[in-house]
């Protein structure tokens, strides 16, 4: 738990998600993939099945 | 984020109509067991939550918020059940609110002002009682399975969306590996096939080029320099060939598609496959034998497919909405009862996969016979499509596992090869042996086409493997990646409780175990929890320590771990009756510990034990006047407090009433209740007891004689003493 100027709580599951999507990048996960999956799970707050799938392969080509 | 300045509570519990004014500050309850101390606690859980975790928790049986909240005479009327708070939101400027909650309508409490970000705050609340403590959650997080505590750390850390999410990423890893396998089994029989169209063993480019160039010659088309992507076979053969009709049955592919037939035949009938299925019909019987496993095996299954429907927000069969991340919590609860069975049956599938495969190829191969009986023989047709029926059955029933009887009928079956299918095929290789031999160019023109054909079908099916294999590929770095990062947060979050929690327990032992440690050691779905025992070692709490120290212990990770779910922002706590094991010693230095390192946080406390509530007083963590006692508790009228009572008109009522035993009896009571206040306020010396129950005759002598000039400085304490 950190906190930020305004006292908004960033949560333990908040953290783990920024850095499971900046380590994606190092890992050279395509940009696409990234920016839809920050969509669903931080804009969104979303980890459904179905999201995630959407998530990751969403116009049907593969990128890794 | 919240501090609570008042509390109303009416119909509620055991509570008629009580108002509490906390102003923001700490506060305690005291009342022997059962005056209404819990009844407060629940109203501050019920205005906060909409819930009461003590009536809707597991093995709560039939009762119920709904039914159980209101008070017992109220109960057919739950609106009048209802708990008014007035809050402060310290994040928001110390904004005062007012939230109303009736149990009728839990979910919707009315709340004023009704801003968004007063709304945002007071949401911190729903579905996380947290804030309320009792001995009950300590012994959860300290002496609870390591299954267990994780879970109940988990849920207070809100960590629930951390492992929804590896659960999730996984079922989809394993879903695109399922569906990546497929794809490749599919690849794999085309090229089978290609590789018996060229009539070569192993599809090798320098070998493809020899075979396809030697027809082409014989053609006379041009050879192919190279095999690439986009080659095909058949290039230049429309314009070069004079022949234009093709036979019915080209003779080279219908003997090879025999020979294939016969081929898969035989697998299937082998004495290895025999002895497979005959060892697999075994486990299934020995497995169907026990109800209870038979039983747990269907239970198993039903919550497995339960699962990956719960992705939707309401039930696809009725339409009910439900909350995902509850309900998915809950069946993989269940499932965890299932670890065993769920391994019985993964390895029985698994090893009725390649059952499942020999059934779909001889299916295949039997398509290309009935395809063949539809020219030499129609009457053929019908009983290699009842065979076809009975291998899609038998390959159904394997790959539902359920029912058991089904799987090992099937089993038993699949190497039994009717006789008349035996007949047909060699009744139609005979007719297809009697085709006369094509010329060598039509034989060549043959090749190329059919060879053309199956590896246009291998290149389809290729390109969908490698489409698979690279959705399955991202699908488990996705959910490596994410294992990854998960685990390494969780260590550090672990870390830190660990040392937080360490240096909480410290404080209050420092004379015994000032170098005291502890480990928190995370593994998959568990959360181990070792201490350190005077230097002994690590153990788990409950081995060494003793009951009063696990309550310690208990209320320190629960502190530690609310600091680090909530920072500066943890405000607000109710502990329930928890230090019940701990001495006056150490009751000291928890009440020094929270007044030192939680000075912002405003903690109610229960307590049935009057010394505990006067050494909160003398510490310092409570006000003097922050406090309410409890003195009895009736169903009519609930709990009692000395403060506001009337005992005189009490005591006169049951006089009249000729009821002089309990005139006499509240009397007593109340005079002990007033001397132990006179007693500490003049700092009398009463003669010591061990268990802290002072009686009238012990408090009422010291207190009136031995001080004169007390008297007269005091003399508004004893302006009852006349009136007795």
């Amino acid at each position: 738990m950190t906190e930020e100027n305004n006292n908004k709580i960033i949560s333990v599951p908040q953290q783990v998600f920024d850095q499971f999507l900046k380590e994606l990048g190092n890992q050279k996960v395509s940009e696409e993939v990234i920016g839809r999956l920050k969509k669903t799970l931080i804009d969104e707050g979303r980890v459904s099945v179905e999201a995630l799938k959407t998530a990751l392969f969403s116009d049907g080509n593969i990128k890794t | 984020m919240i501090k609570v300045e008042k509390i109303k509570i009416e119909e509620f519990r055991g509570i008629r109509n009580l108002t509490l004014d906390f102003n923001g500050e700490n506060y305690a309850i005291c009342g022997p067991n059962g005056t209404g101390k819990s009844g407060v606690v629940d109203a501050l859980e019920f205005a906060l939550t909409g819930n009461i975790s003590r009536l809707s928790g597991e093995g709560m049986g039939n009762v119920s918020v709904k039914e159980h909240a209101p008070h017992v005479d109220s109960r057919d009327n739950p609106e009048k059940a209802c708990v008014t708070v007035v809050l402060k939101i310290s994040s928001l400027g110390d904004k005062e609110a007012t939230l109303v909650r009736n149990v009728k309508n839990p979910t919707t409490p009315s709340i004023s002002p009704s801003s968004p970000e007063i709304l945002t705050a007071l949401a911190q609340f729903d579905g996380h009682p947290e804030f309320v403590l009792s001995r009950r959650e300590i012994i959860r997080y300290v002496i609870s399975k390591p299954g267990n505590r994780s879970e109940e750390v988990q849920a207070l850390l809100r960590l629930d969306q951390v492992g929804e999410l590896r659960s999730n990423l996984k079922t989809i890893s394993n879903s695109y590996d399922k569906e990546s396998k497929d794809f490749k089994r599919v690849q794999s029989q085309a090229s089978e096939n290609l590789a018996q169209a060229l009539e070569i063993s192993d599809l090798e480019k320098k070998r493809i080029l020899e075979a396809v160039n030697l027809r082409r010659i014989t053609l006379g088309l041009t050879q192919l320099a190279d095999l690439t992507a986009t080659t095909a076979f058949n290039d230049g053969l429309e314009t070069s060939t004079k022949v234009t009709t093709l036979p019915k049955v080209n003779k080279i592919s219908a003997l090879a598609d025999l020979k294939l037939c016969s081929g898969e035949l035989q697998k299937i009938t082998s004495e290895a496959t025999a002895a497979e299925c005959l060892d697999l019909k075994d486990k299934l019987n020995v497995l169907s034998r026990n109800p209870i496993t038979t039983e747990s095996v269907s239970r198993e299954k039903f919550l497995r497919t339960a699962i990956d429907f719960v992705t939707e927000e309401a039930c696809p069969v009725c339409g009910t909405k439900w909350d995902i991340p509850t309900l998915q919590e809950i069946i993989r609860a269940k499932l965890q009862k299932f670890e065993e069975v769920t391994k019985t049956r993964t390895e029985l599938e698994l090893r009725l996969e390649p059952i499942i495969s020999l059934i779909d190829n001889v299916d295949d191969a039997i398509i290309s016979i009935e395809k063949l009986a539809k020219v030499f023989a129609t009457e053929h047709s019908a009983p290699l499509a009842v065979y076809r029926a009975s291998l899609s059955s038998h390959r159904k029933s394997l790959k539902n596992f359920l029912p058991l009887s089904d799987t090992i009928f099937a089993i038993e079956k699949i190497s039994v090869i009717p006789e008349n299918i035996q007949e047909i095929i060699a009744n139609i290789e005979k007719a297809v042996t009697a085709i006369p031999e094509p010329t060598q160019q039509e034989a060549a023109r043959d090749y190329i086409i059919r060879a053309q054909d199956r590896l246009e079908t291998y290149r389809k099916t290729a390109r969908e493997a490698d489409k698979a294999k690279k959705r399955a590929e991202l699908a488990k770095k996705i959910y490596d990646i994410y294992t990854d990062v998960s685990n390494k947060a969780l260590e550090n979050v672990y870390k830190e409780v660990e040392g937080e929690f360490s240096s909480l327990y410290c404080a209050i032992n420092t004379e015994d175990e000032g170098s005291f440690t502890a480990k928190l050691t995370p593994s998959i779905g568990k959360l181990g929890f070792d201490v350190d025992f005077y230097g002994r070692g690590h153990f788990p709490p409950g081995a060494y320590h003793s009951e009063g120290h696990q309550d310690a212990m208990g209320l320190c990770l629960y502190l530690a771990l609310m600091k680090k779910l909530q920072g500066n922002n943890f405000r607000f706590a109710v502990l329930d009756d928890v230090l019940m094991s701990v001495d006056t010693v150490h009751r000291r230095e928890v009440c020094n510990l929270l007044k030192k390192h939680f000075p912002n946080t405003q903690f109610i406390l229960t307590t049935h034990d009057e010394v505990w509530l006067k050494l909160m007083t003398t510490v310092g963590l409570i006000k003097s006047g922050n406090a309410t006692r409890f003195s009895n508790w009736t169903p009519d009228h609930g709990p009692a407090e000395w403060r506001t009572r009337d005992v005189w008109a009490e005591i006169d009522s049951a006089l009249k009433a000729n009821d002089v035993h309990t005139a006499a009896s509240l009397l007593r009571y109340y005079l002990e209740h007033v001397f132990r206040e006179v007693c500490d306020s003049l700092h009398v010396r009463v003669e010591f007891r061990g268990d802290g129950r002072y009686e009238l005759g012990d408090m009422l002598a010291p207190a009136v004689w031995p001080a004169p000039l007390s008297l007269d400085k005091y003399s508004m304490e004893f302006v009852i003493l006349p009136t007795v």
